[in-house]
C-alpha cells in the first residue's frame, strides 16, 4: 500500500457506481428469485437435465454393475448394503453399551 | 518504486497514473490470495474431545474453562443443521458462541451430523432426531451424570430438536432453546426456498432418485441465490474494500470457509424435508405419528427460548414465532436480535445481545 492517497483511482467509476446501485440491484434480484417464474423456470431447467442425464447414469451403472461382477469383484450396490448392515451393527453395539451403562450404575447404587 | 504489472504497459505515464495503477494490482494480488488462502483458515479451535460416535455422527465435549465447583448444573447440548459444518458455533478465538458459554461455566457438548455418505441416502430427516439425537442426548448424560440437559437448537436443528421434543415428551430435557427455526410453513410465500419447493415447480422425487443424495453444490447454489448479488458479487467487493484499507481478512476468510464447506444432504431427508415440512407443515400441524403417538408440539413443556434474528432472510420470523403460541411449556419467551441469519451466532450484535442474553436465560434455569 502506497503511504499517499492516490489522486488517480482506475477503479474510481466502478467503485461511486456500485455503492448506491448495489442495493437496488440486491432488492430486485431477491424479488426475481423469488418469482413464481423463476422457480417455474428453475425446476424445469433441473427436471429437463434430469431427464437427460437418468437414462445415461442408469446405462453407465448397469454396465459397471455387470463388469464387476464379470471381475468377481463387489458392486457398489454391495457396498452400499453393507455399510447399511455395518450401522446397523453400530447402533445394536450402542443400544447394548447404553444397557450395560444402566445396569453398572444400578449395581453401583 | 515501479513494479512491473503483467499485461499493461505504463512506460511514459504520468507518476501518478503509476502509482495508481500499481497500488490497484497489488490490491488485486492480495485479494486473490485473501481468497486462495481462505479455505485453510483455521476454525473451530475450542480444545474439544470426541466422546461418542455412530456412523458419521459425532458427539464432542468442551474443555471446561471454569473449575467445577463454578460450572452449571445442567449440560448444555448445541445441534447445528444438516446441511452447514457445526463450527459456526465456534467460528474463531473470539467470535466462538462455544467460547462465551465455556466462559460463563457451561458444560458443552456439540453433535456434528457429518457428510452423509451414498449408503445414507435412505435416512429421513425424523431419523435424525430418533436414530441419532436420542441416542446423543443419552450419552451426555451418562458423561455428565446430569439427570437433565438442555438441547439448543440453530436452523434445521431447531427443527430437528423441536421434533425430538414434541416426539419424546419424556425425554429429559430441562430446558430447550431454538434459535431461528424453521417450524411453521403455513405461508407458502414466505421466502424464496418455499416458492422454489412448490410442488407444481420442483420434482423432489426425480431429484433424489436421480442424485441419491442432494450435492453440496446444489444446495450452495439454492443458498446464495436467495441474496444473489451479495452473494456473487458483495461479499468479493466487501473483501477487496477490506484488503485495500489493510483491515483484518481473517473474520472475512472463515465465514467465505464456512459458506463453502457444505455437507450433502441426505436424499430421504431431504424428500421429507420438502414434502411433509415445507409443503404439508406436519411438524407444525402436529400430524405426524412415533410409534403409535401424534408428535404434537403441544407436548414439548420445559422451559422455551425461542430467538429469531430481524433481517432473517434464510428462515424468515414468521416461520418461527409461531411454535410460541403452540407449546405446552408455561415458561417461554421470545428473544429477536437485530441480525442476520449467521451473524445473529458471530456478529457483534451476537456478543452484545444474544451470548449474554442464552447464558443468562440459561443460568437462570439451570
Amino acid at each position: 500500500m502506497s503511504d499517499e492517497t492516490p489522486k488517480f483511482d482506475p477503479f474510481a467509476p466502478w467503485k461511486q457506481f456500485q455503492g448506491p446501485m448495489m442495493e437496488a440491484w440486491s432488492k430486485a434480484m431477491s424479488e426475481a428469485v423469488a418469482s413464481d417464474d423463476f422457480a417455474r423456470s428453475m425446476g424445469e431447467t433441473l427436471n429437463s437435465y434430469l431427464e437427460t442425464s437418468a437414462p445415461l447414469q442408469k446405462q453407465f451403472e448397469s454396465a459397471m454393475e455387470k463388469y464387476l461382477q464379470g471381475m468377481q469383484l463387489p458392486t457398489r450396490a454391495e457396498f452400499l448394503a453393507f455399510s447399511e448392515r455395518l450401522t446397523g451393527l453400530e447402533m445394536r453395539l450402542d443400544d447394548m453399551e447404553a444397557k450395560i451403562d444402566k445396569i453398572l450404575s444400578l449395581l453401583e447404587k | 518504486m515501479s513494479e512491473p504489472i503483467p499485461g499493461l504497459d505504463l512506460e511514459g505515464a504520468p507518476e501518478e497514473v503509476r502509482r495508481a495503477f500499481q497500488d490497484a494490482f497489488r490490491t488485486f494480488t492480495s485479494g486473490a490470495r485473501t481468497l486462495q488462502e481462505a479455505m485453510s483458515t483455521p476454525v473451530g479451535q475450542s480444545p474439544r474431545e470426541l466422546i461418542w460416535q455412530l456412523n458419521k455422527t459425532r458427539l464432542y465435549r468442551y474443555t471446561p474453562l471454569r473449575p467445577p465447583e463454578e460450572c452449571h448444573a445442567t449440560p448444555l447440548l448445541l445441534v447445528y443443521a444438516l446441511i452447514n459444518k457445526p463450527y459456526i458455533f465456534d467460528l474463531q478465538p473470539g467470535k466462538s458462541l462455544i467460547e462465551h458459554l465455556l466462559a460463563a461455566g457451561f458444560d458443552v457438548y456439540l453433535l456434528d451430523w457429518g457428510a452423509p455418505g451414498p449408503e445414507d441416502a435412505g435416512t429421513t430427516f425424523n431419523d435424525y432426531a430418533h436414530i441419532y439425537l436420542r441416542r446423543a442426548v443419552r450419552k451426555v448424560l451418562s458423561v455428565s451424570g446430569a439427570p437433565s440437559l438442555s438441547l439448543l437448537g440453530y436452523c434445521i436443528g431447531a427443527t430437528i430438536a423441536a421434533y425430538f421434543a414434541a416426539a419424546y415428551p419424556d425425554a429429559p430435557l430441562r430446558n430447550l432453546v431454538l434459535l431461528t427455526p424453521p417450524i411453521d410453513f403455513s405461508d407458502k410465500r414466505a421466502n424464496a426456498f418455499t416458492v422454489w419447493l412448490d410442488q407444481n415447480h420442483l420434482d423432489v422425487d426425480r431429484l433424489v432418485e436421480a442424485f441419491g443424495n442432494i450435492p453440496v453444490e446444489l444446495i450452495e447454489t439454492g443458498a446464495k441465490l436467495l441474496k444473489p448479488v451479495e452473494n456473487y458479487l458483495g461479499s468479493y467487493v466487501s473483501m477487496m474494500e477490506r484488503v485495500e484499507q489493510g483491515s483484518p481478512v481473517e473474520g472475512w476468510q472463515a465465514m467465505h470457509k464456512w459458506v463453502h464447506d457444505g455437507v450433502p444432504f441426505a436424499g430421504a431427508a431431504f424428500r421429507q424435508w420438502s414434502q411433509d415440512y415445507i409443503r404439508e407443515n406436519k411438524l407444525f400441524e402436529g400430524a405426524f405419528v412415533h410409534e403409535g403417538r401424534g408428535v404434537d408440539l403441544a407436548n414439548i413443556t420445559c422451559p422455551l427460548l425461542v430467538i429469531i434474528a430481524t433481517y432473517d432472510h434464510i428462515v424468515p420470523n414468521q416461520q418461527s414465532r409461531s411454535i410460541l403460541e403452540k407449546v405446552g411449556s408455561q415458561d417461554r419467551h421470545l428473544e429477536e436480535i437485530a441480525a442476520g441469519h449467521v451473524g445473529i451466532v458471530i456478529s457483534r450484535s451476537a456478543k452484545t445481545r444474544l451470548w449474554p442474553a442464552l447464558s443468562g436465560w440459561l443460568a437462570e434455569r439451570d
